[in-house]
């Protein structure tokens, strides 16, 4: 870890109100296990924050975040969500490596309840991971919501994952969010599936730049890894959600 | 008034009190009625509604004793053992009774004995009185033998038998009495004189645990409720403490002053004692309900009592100074805010059930206990071999597919047609034939297919090409990761 990432999370910290010394504890936060997206993410995804994916694939890769972590996992969204992009599947989740006892599901009527539901769920301590599952855009998630949630995550010091099924245009108080989708993997020699791979494309960062990676989700060994022929480490200048000169902002917003 | 068919005849079944004073009573046949009467006003008569009414009587009389059982037709049956000196003694109780029905516009007789018989027929058959314990049969000696709750045959054979009323039975020897008109009536005897014993059944069970609180004046707004709760709650808790135990169901019963009784009921995960606890449980509740609470004119009582209780165990805190425990009661408290809140079934978690069925591989299971685990699926390939989400129901998909049994090439989904850029399969997985309802059911063929978009979907083909179908169909089942 570079000592600019070390100051910028103890800024953060301070921001956040906690005290200095707590800061010199180990970092909680979800790594992907590769520096290429840890360094920007400054060590991992930020754990007590929102984090927002667009695209169906996003639960497998929040999935894959919060597997490794201990705590409960809650999986949050109305009936209708489940019922049309399917229920979370036991034995698939469990080749996943995840513990499936620490699954509950929450099926709430409607976006407006999921809401409610996942803030709550944010703001316990006990919840290792939040994943709240919205259907088309989830425009019911907008900066007011998304605000809330981001305080609840905060509170809880869990990781809140919101689902998209397709992007937001609108503003959100995410700290990260991401637009996922897969894309064909690389063979395996055998004629195979192999891995699956997600092109991750980040668009917007508080804690650094933007930037867009294809990654695969190694089976055997249950974790990510880079593919082989990476697109480039930052993000064209047209994909950056801000000019560099905006480049405060994210420590205003905190 | 109200007529009902009985036999060839329309009769009266009930009459009110213009028609009472004309002369009218039940059994008279309508027909008779209206030739003395003409212009009467008679509606036909309404059972079940009778039944609902008594029911919700019933339960308004929870309100002065929690042991209430109705009387069909028309009787309600309080056990008020152990009860009357909280309101003033008996004769004060039924004071009180009489005056909260006779507001609701109710004709009431009401007589208390030491016995349910005795207590019946005074009621229905003789003066309305308090009986003191021990003079049953001097109460009953001088009423019709109908006062003793025996069929209409029996009572119509005793009148033939020159047996008019319950002092006549009592003289007479019991074996031919009992020979006669079975032992049905010397039971009936017995019980209203007290020497069987008659307990009332109480339509619900009554909890070990019950406290309740009657309020000076009746309270209409919300949080006014949640704090008699909460008040309520501590000392319920205090009491299931002292016993060791914890409530993990809890019922809330509010009476409202016109008589109309609501319950809200929720359920724990861990056992519950404070106050403030239930009361956020009953906050989400409250606020979950697709209609609310009607305060109407307000509450004036309100119990609390707690069906199902658990025992408390004392933990001891690990070396990691009691995180362990306090993660689980964080756990256990917002999943008990959020059952409570969204009501029952809205909680679950994945349970696998011993099938190789995928769709019965994994039930939705209740939240409240911790499943088994999955077993891993058999890796038979480098990817995942089952399927992150799985469909409810399978959807058709149009496929161009190998005969007889290839992967597909080509496939039409949502309108749109996705190319097949890798595969894996078949798995072939057969139904269950020793399930009835799968008889009708085809052998599956599963195939892993990743398009060219990189979308990984798990298909299948519905029925063996050839053998139990010509033209097999397609169906997408699952996603992959």
């Amino acid at each position: 870890m570079t000592l600019q990432t070390l100051l910028r999370r103890r800024i953060a910290r301070i921001e956040r109100g906690d005290d200095i010394r707590s800061s010199c504890r180990a970092p909680d936060d979800a790594a992907f296990g590769l520096p290429a997206l840890d360094g920007v993410l400054g060590g991992g995804l930020a754990a007590g924050a929102l984090h927002e994916f667009a695209g169906a694939a996003g639960a497998g890769i929040g999935l894959g975040l919060a597997a490794g972590r201990s705590g409960a996992l809650l999986w949050i969204a109305a009936g209708d969500v489940f019922r049309r992009g399917g229920w979370p599947y036991g034995p698939g989740l469990a080749g996943l490596g995840l513990d499936v006892g620490r699954l509950l599901l929450v099926v709430a009527r409607d976006a407006v309840e999921s809401l409610w539901a996942a803030e709550e769920a944010m703001r316990c301590k006990a919840v290792a991971a939040t994943i709240i599952e919205l259907a088309g855009d989830g425009r019911t998630a907008d900066l007011t919501a998304t605000r809330r949630l981001s305080l609840a995550a905060r509170e809880g010091g869990g990781l809140g994952f919101l689902m998209r099924e397709r992007p937001f245009l609108g503003t959100s108080a995410a700290v990260t969010r991401w637009t996922v989708a897969p894309v064909p993997g690389p063979a395996d020699g055998w004629g195979g599936l192999g891995d699956p791979a997600f092109d991750m494309r980040l668009t917007r960062n508080r804690r650094g730049p933007a930037g867009r990676w294809t990654i695969l989700w190694r089976c055997d060994e249950r974790r990510f890894a880079l593919a082989a022929p990476s697109l480039d480490l930052a993000a064209p200048p047209a994909e950056r959600p801000h000019p560099p000169a905006a480049a405060l902002g994210w420590r205003r917003a905190g | 008034m109200t007529v009902a068919r009985v036999g060839n005849a329309t009769r009266l079944i009930a009459v009110d009190q213009a028609a009472a004073a004309l002369g009218l009573a039940p059994g008279l046949a309508l027909a008779d009625a209206e030739a003395m009467y003409p212009g009467l006003d008679a509606v036909p008569a309404d059972p079940g509604a009778d039944r609902a009414l008594l029911e919700d009587l019933a339960d308004a009389m929870e309100l002065w004793t929690p042991l209430v059982a109705p009387d069909p037709p028309d009787g309600l049956l309080l056990d008020i053992t152990g009860c009357a000196h909280l309101f003033g003694g008996e004769a004060a109780m039924a004071g009180a009774i009489r005056r909260r029905l006779m507001e609701r516009g109710f004709a009431v007789r009401l007589a208390s004995a030491a016995t349910v018989g005795c207590a019946a027929a005074l009621a229905r058959h003789g003066a309305e009185i308090v009986a003191a314990a021990g003079r049953e049969a001097a109460l009953l000696a001088p009423l019709p033998v109908a006062a003793l709750r025996i069929g209409a045959e029996i009572v119509a054979g005793l009148r033939d038998a020159g047996l008019e009323t319950v002092g006549d039975l009592m003289t007479r020897p019991r074996a031919p009495l009992a020979a006669r008109f079975g032992a049905g009536l010397m039971r009936r005897l017995d019980q209203a004189l007290g020497t069987v014993d008659e307990p009332i059944s109480p339509r619900r069970p009554v909890p070990d645990h019950m406290v309740e609180r009657r309020l000076m004046e009746p309270i209409q707004r919300e949080d006014h409720v949640l704090d008699a709760l909460t008040l309520l709650g501590d000392g319920l808790g205090a009491r299931l403490t002292l016993e060791g135990l914890g409530a993990t169901r809890l019922e809330a019963v509010l009476f409202r002053v016109d008589g109309a009784v609501r319950r809200l009921a929720i359920g724990a995960g861990r056992p519950l004692r404070r106050g403030d606890e239930m009361r956020r449980l009953f906050a989400d509740r409250l606020a979950g309900l697709a209609e609310p609470v009607e305060a109407g004119f307000g509450f004036e009582a309100i119990r609390l009592s707690a069906p199902e209780t658990r025992r408390v165990e004392p933990r001891q805190p690990g070396f990691d100074g009691g995180t362990a425990i306090e993660a689980e009661t964080a756990l256990a408290a917002l999943t008990d805010h959020l059952a409570a809140r969204l009501g029952p079934g809205r909680l679950r978690r994945l349970a696998p059930r011993d099938s190789h069925v995928p769709e019965r591989a994994m039930q939705l299971a209740e939240a409240a206990a911790a499943p088994p685990p999955f077993a891993p699926p058999d890796q038979d390939s480098l990817g995942p071999a089952r399927p992150l989400r799985l469909l409810e129901r399978a959807v058709p998909v149009e496929a161009l597919a190998e005969v007889p049994d290839g992967p597909p090439r080509r496939l039409r989904w949502q309108g749109e047609w996705h190319d097949v850029r890798r595969a894996e399969g078949p798995e072939r997985i057969a139904p269950e034939w020793w399930r009835a309802d799968t008889e009708e059911a085809a052998t599956r063929d599963y195939f892993r297919i990743e398009t060219a978009a990189g979308l990984r979907l798990w298909l299948y083909r519905d029925g063996l090409y050839g053998r139990e179908t010509d033209r097999p169909r397609w169906y997408l089942h699952g996603f992959l990761p």
